[in-house]
């Protein structure tokens, strides 16, 4: 069964996650799609020849119940003694539901995954604000002291904070003296 | 039959997913058509040279302009250094201006490829105010966050004072508050050696005094990196600090709690 779900996931992961198209859309489709394909598979195994109702005769044969039109009068007067059994086609609509179930069950957690992947995954602003500042001449030094909570020097803290602006400006300063070194004229050839 | 339905129904549930996908690529993947005449080519390329060389004019004067604000700002320039800058940075701006009017005119494509090449290698001021402005800039902006320092140090000198009058030991708080101001005076010293050696390039020596603009800014960065460490310094001492009020405190509640209760 996972080797009939792989190649779909392969798909769908290749269509899907590799596009802008919005999470929800995929589960949804990923969960009617499998439902699609083992309802089918349940249509279709249950499209095997009918099997008849079997009624013992009093020798002990067994004769189809099916009602014959060409029986006699005598025969359909047989004492009728019916003996219910499980169909077999029954058991294999269990099976199928079985599968059905186990298929959405995974279809789900490979879903889930899935979200869990992308929500996870940090997106490029978040990344460039990990790796923010990896110029060549910031030397990243973690420069703010922005006072804690539990201070007890207004005065202090006030200072502290304006000390803390001025140096993210110099900062952007510093980066700036690099671009000037780095200027990159429009390609004029 | 059920196989091959299923096979059926399966290539066309992909194939309904797929065909945007590849429509997608081939919309990509087509080439515009080639147009052989070769006077409208020329034609073309004359145009994409103007665009370029407007478009790479108007960068500089952008940027020529954005220079003029930083340079008003700078406290450590006199008001004649100021309008020197000012008179210069203009002389450019009005060079640069005049010279995308030629290159509008221009029908001759020598002439246009020499005077839109021009834009790089007659235009040196531009070359030499961008990093001379930007490192001016920054060495004041060093200078000014030296200034706030010092102020911040006073304080501290202020609190370590009063802590030293109640008897506490302050001796290692007192080293870290000298460090401080070490630290902070070479910042100034810094600051003040990038504008000194900046300020006498001229435009002529480009690109000959790369080196000296190479040295204020490294000149900027130990700087900066004086003033990191004395905040790093300040940040100890007021932890210091805290930690002897905490103390005091706890002494304090501990004298309290030791309080003999009195007899009945």
């Amino acid at each position: 069964m996972l080797a009939r779900l792989f190649p779909f996931l392969a798909i769908e992961w290749r269509l899907f996650g590799s596009c802008d198209i919005s999470l929800f859309y995929f589960i949804l489709t990923l969960l009617t799609r499998y439902k699609f394909w083992f309802t089918l598979n349940i249509v279709m195994d249950n499209q095997e020849p009918v099997l008849q109702q079997q009624t013992p005769t009093p020798n002990g044969a067994s004769v189809a119940s099916t009602p014959d039109l060409n029986a006699s009068p005598a025969q359909n007067q047989a004492p009728i003694q019916t003996q219910t059994t499980t169909l077999p086609s029954q058991e294999v609509k269990k099976g199928n539901g079985k599968k059905l179930l186990v298929g959405l069950v995974i279809a789900t957690i490979v879903a889930l995954g899935v979200f869990a992947i992308f929500s996870l995954r940090p997106t490029p602003s978040i990344k460039k604000s990990v790796n923010g500042g990896k110029s060549n001449s910031s030397q990243t030094v973690n420069t703010s002291i922005a006072p804690s909570p539990t201070s007890t020097d207004p005065q202090l803290d006030q200072e502290t904070q304006k000390i803390d602006n001025s140096m993210k400006n110099l900062d952007k300063d510093v980066k700036s003296v690099d671009q000037g070194f780095n200027d990159t004229p429009v390609n004029l050839n | 039959m059920k196989k091959v339905f299923s096979f059926i129904l399966l290539v066309s549930l992909l194939f309904s997913t797929i065909t945007p996908v590849y429509a997608m690529e081939n919309g990509v993947m087509q080439k515009p058509v080639m147009v052989n005449d070769s006077s409208k080519s020329a034609e073309n390329k004359v145009e994409r040279l103007n665009d370029r060389a407007n478009k790479e004019i108007n960068r500089r004067v952008e940027l020529l302009n954005k220079l003029i604000t930083k340079i008003n700002s700078v406290k450590r320039l006199t008001p004649a250094q100021k309008l020197s800058f000012v008179a210069e940075i203009q002389t450019e701006i009005s060079s640069l201006q005049s010279l995308s009017g030629k290159i509008k005119s221009d029908t001759d494509p020598l002439v246009l490829k020499a005077d839109v090449q021009s834009v790089i290698k007659s235009y040196k001021v531009y070359l030499l105010f961008v990093p001379k402005i930007e490192i001016i800039a920054a060495a004041d902006r060093l200078a000014n966050v030296a200034d706030e320092m010092s102020s911040y140090s006073a304080k501290l000198k202020t609190r370590i004072d009063v802590a030293k009058t109640a008897g506490t030991d302050v001796s290692s708080l007192e080293t870290l508050l000298a460090d401080m101001n070490a630290k902070i005076a070479d910042a100034k010293t810094q600051a003040s050696n990038a504008i000194g050696v900046v300020l006498p390039l001229t435009p002529d020596e480009y690109p000959g005094n790369v080196a000296i603009f190479q040295s204020a800014r490294k000149t900027i960065q130990a700087g900066r990196l004086d003033l990191v460490t004395a905040l790093q310094d300040g940040q100890k001492i007021r932890k210091g600090l805290k930690g002897e009020k905490m103390e005091k405190m706890g002494s304090e509640s501990a004298k309290v709690t030791k309080e003999p209760e009195p007899t009945q």
